[in-house]
């Protein structure tokens, strides 16, 4: 029955997936037809407009985790399916966070020269998303089913931790990578640059919301058929 | 007594008892300045001998020595006490458990100091570190070794209880320890060198922000290991 009601309630978000995709479809249209090219990067910061939305949605779903976590150790009744969106939050932060880590050395080859460089930026954003493999590896190697959901949310707690770190790291540290966008006065964004950075922002944000739902449900029925496995092994 | 005595009181307990037990175990301590040791010739080799005296590599040798150090104690940091039934004793009481995590959290510090000191006296004849750079290394050497200690000995004493329940502990705890404690080496490793009179730091380079790195770990985890105490020791 549970099961069911997961169904049901994972097709009212899917309709999301519609206004994500046609919003995402007029974000790269805009980027890649609307606007011209940079005086400097030429066609190369294009890539920008998926670069940054791919890594705030890392940022987003790894800082949900945490949230998740903590709502889960606070309200016990709520522990499982706490665990569950922790879970799939840490699943869409690695993908993104790998996809930002993509991206970026992409751009970075024609610009800097070289596909990676040491810089803060680039270097905690690695940290942040081998932080996220381990979460995985813990939880595999964790085959209690109570230690592997405190283990995993303590680790999506500590996950969270590297966020501000990996954010503020080119205000903190001298770094190659451009600063905050669009927190300081005179940024180096203009402000055509800005709303289709913002427009792609939206729809990767509503399509990660859909992905979530999705996995959260894979995730939930996953846990559900090894237990009953595991019921049927003892049997 | 009042609540903070009887913490205050349990915590020296745990100290204690941890100081007690590595008296009369003095091989454990002994293997661990051994494997420093081993770490310490290593290096030369690794890196050329020649290379090895440019001020950059050496600091950051001795800094890389003290890593595994750190990663090696903090493995065992509970393998006595869960061996010989202690730590279910001191589960079983009503102590806070976040008074157990302090204890053995002090310990760490106090342990890998106990390694460092010697370790440091290697480091300086092996590397033919200069009397200039040990006399400006002076001041600053026990806060940095004490800020590096209490950093990592709290990352690792978390991370010993999250993974103390799977099964491929040994593969998982350097899997989550080296990217979470991977600022605080950096942030040693930048505060040494910085201290070092024979190297010329690039512009921008800021003392403050590295200092600001070594205290901000130890606090933010030491406040999580206090908030999630009661998960971390889990019978």
């Amino acid at each position: 029955m549970s099961l069911v009601h997961r169904d049901k309630s994972f097709s009212l978000w899917s309709k999301l997936l519609l206004p994500a995709v046609i919003v995402q479809l007029i974000g790269w249209y805009l980027g890649l037809f609307w606007i011209g090219a940079d005086k400097d990067q030429g066609d190369v910061f294009r890539i920008m407009f998926v670069h940054v939305p791919v890594a705030w949605c890392a940022f987003l779903w790894i800082l949900c985790a945490a949230v998740f976590a903590i709502l889960g150790f606070m309200k016990k009744s709520l522990f499982e399916k706490m665990d569950h969106s922790a879970h799939a939050a840490i699943d869409l932060g690695t993908v993104f966070a790998a996809l930002a880590l993509a991206t970026g050395s992409i751009w970075g080859r024609p610009t800097w020269g070289v596909w990676w460089d040491w810089d803060p930026r680039l270097t905690t954003t690695l940290v942040m998303f081998l932080i996220c493999c381990a979460y995985h590896v813990l939880r595999s190697f964790t085959p209690d089913v109570q230690a592997r959901r405190n283990a995993g949310q303590i680790v999506a707690i500590l996950a969270a931790v590297n966020v501000p770190v990996v954010y503020f790291s080119v205000n903190i540290w001298r770094s190659l990578h451009q600063p905050q966008t669009f927190v300081r006065k005179g940024s180096s964004a203009s402000s055509d640059i800005a709303t289709i950075l913002l427009v792609n922002t939206v729809a990767m944000v509503i399509l990660s919301v859909v992905l979530f739902k999705l996995r959260r449900t894979v995730v939930a029925t996953e846990e559900a058929l090894d237990a009953a496995r595991e019921g049927k092994q003892q049997i | 007594m009042s609540i903070a005595q009887i913490w205050q009181k349990n915590c020296w307990l745990v100290f204690e008892y941890s100081v007690r037990t590595l008296l009369l175990r003095k091989a454990s301590w002994a293997g661990t300045l051994a494997f420093a040791a081993c770490l310490a010739i290593l290096f030369p080799f690794a890196f050329g001998t020649e290379l090895i005296q440019k001020a950059e590599i050496r600091h950051g040798a001795f800094w890389a020595i003290n890593e595994f150090v750190v990663a090696l104690s903090v493995a065992r940091l509970f393998s006595v006490e869960s061996e010989g039934g202690m730590l279910e004793y001191f589960l079983s009481t009503q102590a806070h458990r976040s008074a157990l995590l302090f204890g053995k959290i002090f310990y760490i510090v106090l342990y890998l100091l106990s390694v460092q000191v010697p370790l440091l006296l290697m480091w300086v004849v092996f590397y033919n570190v200069p009397g200039s750079v040990v006399v400006s290394l002076g001041t600053r050497i026990v806060p940095l070794l004490l800020l590096f200690n209490l950093g990592t000995g709290t990352i690792g004493a978390l991370l010993a209880c999250v993974t103390a329940r799977s099964t491929a502990r040994d593969i998982l705890m350097p899997l989550l320890f080296y990217p979470l404690q991977m600022s605080v080496l950096l942030a040693a490793v930048s505060l040494a060198t910085l201290s070092d009179p024979n190297v010329v730091m690039l512009a921008g380079t800021s003392e403050q922000s590295w200092w600001t790195v070594m205290l901000g770990v130890p606090v933010v985890f030491l406040a999580l290991g206090v908030l999630l105490s009661d998960v971390l020791f889990q019978e």
